[in-house]
């Protein structure tokens, strides 16, 4: 179904575009650009050095920025609250019931739910052609920025939809406004201090519309400094070569918005009580394509081997820490997939322990390969400990969710809830008793060995001089690790068993055919 | 149809529901509330998904190819709201595009649908300025727009006024002449016993009684319900019914007493004959017509699940 025909997007249309409204919008764009308009030009006649063409291309900049704000802000908004309100209104049960298919429901959600925002942005385009004409701005660069511009926003769109499907009815989506405000705001989409990556932000758009120039900074390849700042700001580095920002913010955009867009598609006409954000197949999927943005833009050799690696390791322990949480299995699902012929084999007993295991050696392994292969003979590197680290942290990360998953097939409200303030607590006491009883030295290897038995994250801050003191106690942590990660999977697959004997349920009194 | 549970609650909303319903029934679903009439229904519309079991609608399993079944059922939910921002025309083209109807039959199809339930002056207004009533059947007719086999509609006549309601209950009928299986709850048991041909009495989530309506009605009791009045009060009646045969559950009732009668008509005369030879002076004999609101009260305990 084609998009202009998606009935969803032309109710969007019909229900927000009436034609008052679009008078009083069209009437305040105008001003607003006018007077916009009017201030930057008299600027370039009041202010002495400032360029006859340069009030052009600074409104046009300004015009772009104000577009991307109404789109990212007010789009972000519409498409956050497009599926909430309609929960709340129980009219999503009849949108559920239709012949449209999840890829057009959500489709159709995803571009007609800002559709008043999109006019708004239509209506200050006159304004950016002005600029554009005054500035004498390239075009392939003015269509370059409307391309981020767009694909930035239906990205930050689909990741609203998504949250907006997952809050459930009734609960208010103020948490939810101040994450996508946190994303849309915070360091992470600027990430040009950990990454040899220019922002992520849409409001980039703004400033490619002004470029003059698609070369990129050749030194770029060569900045080791703590803060990546190209000369334009265009050029990122990809596995050590120079490419233009607008390619990588493309590929990003596109990706981004397919994950998220597969996510809404899989659960948007479920059942709420099975939503299952990705397979877990898809999830491992997602946190590795996390991985490899970082891997493929990460300063390899800005920092100390170890020290990379420990970035990588706390990724990945995040990612994946994250990602189990997801992947846990309720009593109900259980019952389900039992219900659906599965059955209690050493696979169902391990979950999701593979997934995670899987990813955070992958994820862990592969820059260990990476900085083996370009060592720094003067810095301090042993292949041995990177590998011991990958290991070490997917041990402790399986242990955590394996005692989660066995705490969510528990009776009661919010297992889960109850099992990480149980963790947290645990965390909490083990580090105030080790700190007082003094095992946790840190300038004791054999401390700090003994004590990442129960406080695991120490091993994030393990070098070669602490293991090649006390591997063997190391290793004997990691086979703590790996034991108590074994007693879960031991009381997990004993409460399966108990799951799965039959419901003591007194039969129907009566039940039949007509 | 299978069971479901319900993870927070850990309560068993629907247990074991095994029915059958033939094509072309009204069938209606009857029970107290937090019976599971409603998931029930929820779940032949494909919108939950059951803990176990499988739901077929005209043979197509609802789990397996959800569009196609969900194509084949008109849906009304028993609290619902309407997009206010939309006409009235412009709310029903747009589920009759969301059910794919072809291109040319919507135009058609709207107006008739809107003729339907008496919606005509109103076809070019927002929906925000409609009564409750109008709504109600604004939703109605979003239900039947694409002319779907089967209806499910839950608690449908709420909010309708009475001439409403009875132009609501000849519509069901004429769906029934049609050939349409209707699914149908609602707590106005006397407005379902007029409109449906089977009904399922459900109490926590299990079927307590399921079959033709009249076989339900009549299969309640024992025998018939007969009132027996007299003008003597001294007269023992209660004690001197319960000594004979036929009869049971004898109840006080007013002047009288109400008992069940399992004998036919010939020896209900011969025990009228021999409580007058008795002495009573008996000026009542009246048989009390079973209704479905009654069947549903005696079997029901009113426990919600």
């Amino acid at each position: 179904m084609p998009v202009l025909t998606n009935p969803e997007v032309i109710r969007n249309v019909r229900a927000q575009l009436r034609v008052e409204r679009m008078a009083i919008a069209s009437a305040i764009c105008a001003v607003l650009s006018l007077a916009t308009g009017y201030s930057k030009y008299y600027q370039s006649l009041t202010f002495a050095g400032y360029a006859s063409s340069r009030w052009g291309l600074d409104f046009l900049g300004l015009v772009v920025g104000a577009q991307v704000a109404v789109l990212m802000f007010g789009g972000g908004l519409a498409a956050l609250m497009s599926i909430q309100r309609e929960k709340e209104q129980n009219t999503f049960d009849y949108q559920r019931v239709t012949r449209l298919t999840p890829f057009e429901l959500a489709t159709g959600k995803l571009l007609g739910a800002p559709a008043l925002m999109y006019f708004i942005a239509l209506c200050l385009l006159p304004a950016a052609a002005v600029g554009a004409f005054a500035g004498h701005a390239d075009l392939t660069f003015v269509l370059a920025g409307y391309a981020i511009m767009i694909l930035g926003a239906v990205c930050i769109h689909a990741l609203a939809l998504l949250l907006s499907l997952f809050v459930d009815r009734g609960a208010s989506p103020v948490g939810v406004v101040v994450i996508l405000l946190f994303f849309w705001v915070s360091p992470i989409l600027h990430v040009s201090g950990a990454l040899r990556l220019g922002s992520l932000s849409p409001f980039v758009a703004s400033t490619i519309v002004t470029q003059t120039s698609w070369a990129v900074d050749p030194t770029a390849a060569r900045d080791q400094s703590l803060v990546f700042s190209t000369r334009s700001q265009m050029t990122d580095v990809l596995f050590g070569w120079p490419v233009h920002h607008f390619y990588v913010l493309v590929v990003i955009y596109l990706v981004f918005t397919a994950w998220f867009l597969l996510a809404v598609v899989r659960n948007v006409k479920r059942d709420p009580a099975v939503y299952e954000v990705f397979t877990p197949a898809q999830a491992l999927g997602f946190a590795l394509w996390i991985n490899f943005i970082v891997l493929a833009f990460f300063p390899w050799r800005r920092s100390a081997p170890l020290l990379v690696h420990t970035t990588f390791l706390g990724l990945n322990a995040a990612v994946f820490y994250t990602l189990g949480i997801a992947l846990l299995r309720s009593r109900d699902r259980t019952r389900r997939l039992r219900a659906a012929g599965a059955r209690i084999t050493a696979w169902l007993g391990l979950w999701p322990a593979p997934y995670i295991a899987a990813g955070l050696l992958l994820g862990g392994l592969v820059p260990v390969a990476v900085l083996q292969a370009i060592r720094n003979p003067d810095a301090p590197w042993d292949l041995g400990l990177g590998v011991f680290r990958a290991a070490f942290v997917s041990a402790w990360i399986c242990r955590d969710v394996l005692f989660l998953q066995w705490m969510n097939l528990q009776r009661g409200g919010r297992p889960v809830r109850r099992g990480i303030l149980y963790l947290a607590v645990f965390y909490i006491c083990a580090a105030v008793v080790l700190t007082t009883l003094h095992v946790w030295f840190f300038d004791d290897p054999r401390g700090n060995a003994t004590a990442a038995m129960v406080v695991p994250a120490l091993v994030m801050g393990l070098g070669v001089e602490f293991w090649s003191a006390a591997w063997a106690l190391w290793l004997v942590g990691l086979g703590v690790q790996v034991a108590v990660a074994g007693l879960f999977v031991v009381l997990q697959r004993s409460k399966l068993t108990e799951l799965s004997a039959p419901v003591e349920v007194a039969p129907a009194a009566a039940a039949g055919s007509l | 149809m299978p069971s479901r549970t319900p993870t927070q609650a850990q309560v068993v909303a629907a247990d074991r529901l095994n029915l059958n319903v033939p094509a072309g029934e009204v069938f209606g679903l009857v029970g107290p509330n937090g019976a599971g009439k409603t998931t029930a229904l929820k779940m032949i519309c494909g919108l939950l998904a059951p803990t176990a079991g499988r739901v077929t609608v005209h043979g197509i399993d609802v789990a397996r190819a959800p569009e196609a079944a969900q194509g084949l059922i008109g849906y009304l939910a028993d609290f619902f709201s309407l997009y206010d921002d939309l006409k009235v025309w412009e709310y029903l083209d747009y589920f009759a595009h969301a059910y794919k109807m072809p291109e040319t039959a919507i135009s058609g199809r709207i107006d008739e649908t809107i003729r339907t339930v008496g919606l005509e002056v109103k076809r070019e207004a927002f929906i925000a300025g409609l009564s409750r009533g109008m709504k109600q059947r604004l939703g109605i007719a979003r239900a039947i727009l694409h002319d779907p086999p089967v209806l499910v509609l839950d608690e449908p006549a709420v909010g309708l006024d009475p001439k409403s309601r009875v132009e609501f209950k000849a519509l069901i009928k004429d769906f029934h002449r049609q050939g349409k299986t209707v699914f149908i709850t609602s707590h106005l048991l006397a407005d379902l016993e007029e409109m449906c041909t089977s009904v399922a009495i459900l109490e926590r989530g299990r079927v307590l009684r399921v079959g033709p309506l009249e076989q339900i009605i009549r299969g309640a009791g024992a025998g018939r319900r007969i009132r027996i009045k007299v003008s003597s009060p001294a007269f023992p009646l209660a004690s001197w019914l319960s000594a004979r045969s036929w009869v049971s559950n004898v109840t006080p009732d007013g002047g009288g007493v109400r008992f069940e009668f399992a004998g036919g008509e010939t020896e209900l005369a011969s025990l009228v004959r021999a409580l007058v030879l008795d002495g009573a002076s008996v000026f009542a004999v009246e048989e009390a017509a079973e209704t479905l609101e009654g069947v549903v009260s005696r079997l029901s305990t009113g426990e919600v699940g």
